[in-house]
């Protein structure tokens, strides 16, 4: 089963031992090597986010994301965490660029396993790369293994 | 055997690439002139601007050896860590800069035939980038390529070459990049052959131990 990132964006976000709406999925955090998606920010503004980590959350359902605890939503920003939630680093539009120095145009989406936040494939116009050949996701490009000849 | 073509940029063409790393996915700085060994043909790095609105000169400089490969897009280097290796050759300097300047010398066979001037130097792209050819244009305009060779020789006037050399035409690079690519495997050959040779295998040794 997998999820993308665009569909993603705008779910409720829904605390389970409260009951209460946290807020919406407004942003994805993935770590450096681009393969995990490690937080989501939940509410507050850019430049006062709070963030969930994906480990605490409980289902990604299709019509809400389900976290835990309320007590989970945290406001503590690593640099990490920062430069993707004010869009320093994106991944959606971002381009591609391979080990051997070539572009191969943008990412248009991202799919990933629900379950734990693993990137499955990054999507661009007209093809996919598979989540095991990125290297990396950074302000300037996502790395990508070089296409074997 | 057969050898692809290898794919060829002018150093001028990679002036202004970024630099960016494989494991952060960061242009960390872009190039700003080629730096080269004219007295031994070789590439030696690339000095280097930041990049930005406010971009100004980095005293770091990118050490040929430290390039994981040259794209028609980037630079790339493993990571950031890759740029700051100083810039060994003290006779090297940059190609749009002055010191032992390559372009614009005149180049002349040995049999006294001046050919042209030099108006380019070429690169071999991918991994293991390297100078591989000058680039030769005539009083006409019309430009030939000539392969870096241990039998030319460069004062920073004049570039020497054999009358015998073999030139390529300018608009057909991947005439010389082939050239070149079974050039390279020859020597790559030749190498592994004269290891070999120098290497006494593991049966020969025991076999004089038991003489």
């Amino acid at each position: 089963m997998s999820e993308t990132m665009s569909a993603a964006l705008g779910r409720r976000v829904v605390a389970a031992d409260t009951a209460e709406d946290i807020g919406e999925v407004k942003a994805f955090v993935l770590d450096r090597s681009g393969r995990r998606i490690t937080q989501l920010h939940v509410a507050g503004r850019k430049r006062s986010p709070k963030l969930v980590n994906f480990s605490d959350l409980t289902a990604f359902g299709a019509d809400a994301v389900i976290v835990a605890s309320q007590r989970a939503v945290t406001d503590s920003v690593e640099e990490r965490a920062d430069d993707m939630v004010r869009g320093h680093v994106v991944a959606i539009g971002v381009r591609v660029l391979d080990t051997e120095g070539f572009e191969h145009g943008t990412v248009t989406d991202i799919e990933f396993d629900p379950s734990d936040g693993t990137v499955l494939a990054a999507v661009g116009d007209d093809t996919h790369w598979p989540g095991d050949t990125i290297r990396a996701l950074g302000s300037y490009a996502l790395i990508i293994d070089a296409p074997s000849l | 055997m057969t050898t692809s073509s290898m794919r060829l940029l002018r150093a001028g063409e990679i002036i202004g690439m970024p630099v960016v790393t494989i494991d952060g996915g960061e242009d960390v700085a872009e190039v700003k002139d080629v730096v080269y060994d004219g007295a031994n043909h070789q590439l030696v790095g690339f000095t280097l601007n930041k990049r930005g609105w406010f971009r100004g000169t980095l005293s770091d400089v990118l050490d040929a050896t430290q390039i994981a490969a040259i794209g028609d897009d980037a630079v790339m280097v493993a990571s950031d860590t890759d740029v700051s290796a100083p810039v060994a050759a003290a006779d090297s300097a940059a190609l749009g800069g002055g010191g032992d300047a390559v372009l614009g010398n005149s180049v002349i066979t040995t049999d006294g035939t001046v050919l042209g001037t030099v108006s380019g130097v070429l690169v071999s792209a991918g991994q293991r980038p390297a100078a591989v050819g000058y680039e030769v244009t005539d009083h006409d305009g019309a430009a030939v390529v000539i392969p870096i060779s241990a039998q030319l020789a460069l004062s920073g006037d004049n570039l020497v070459v054999p009358t015998e050399l073999t030139s390529f035409d300018r608009d057909h690079l991947a005439e010389f990049g082939a050239f070149v690519s079974e050039s390279r495997a020859n020597l790559d050959e030749e190498s592994s052959r004269a290891t070999q040779d120098e290497e006494p295998s593991q049966a020969t040794q025991e076999e004089a131990a038991d003489e």
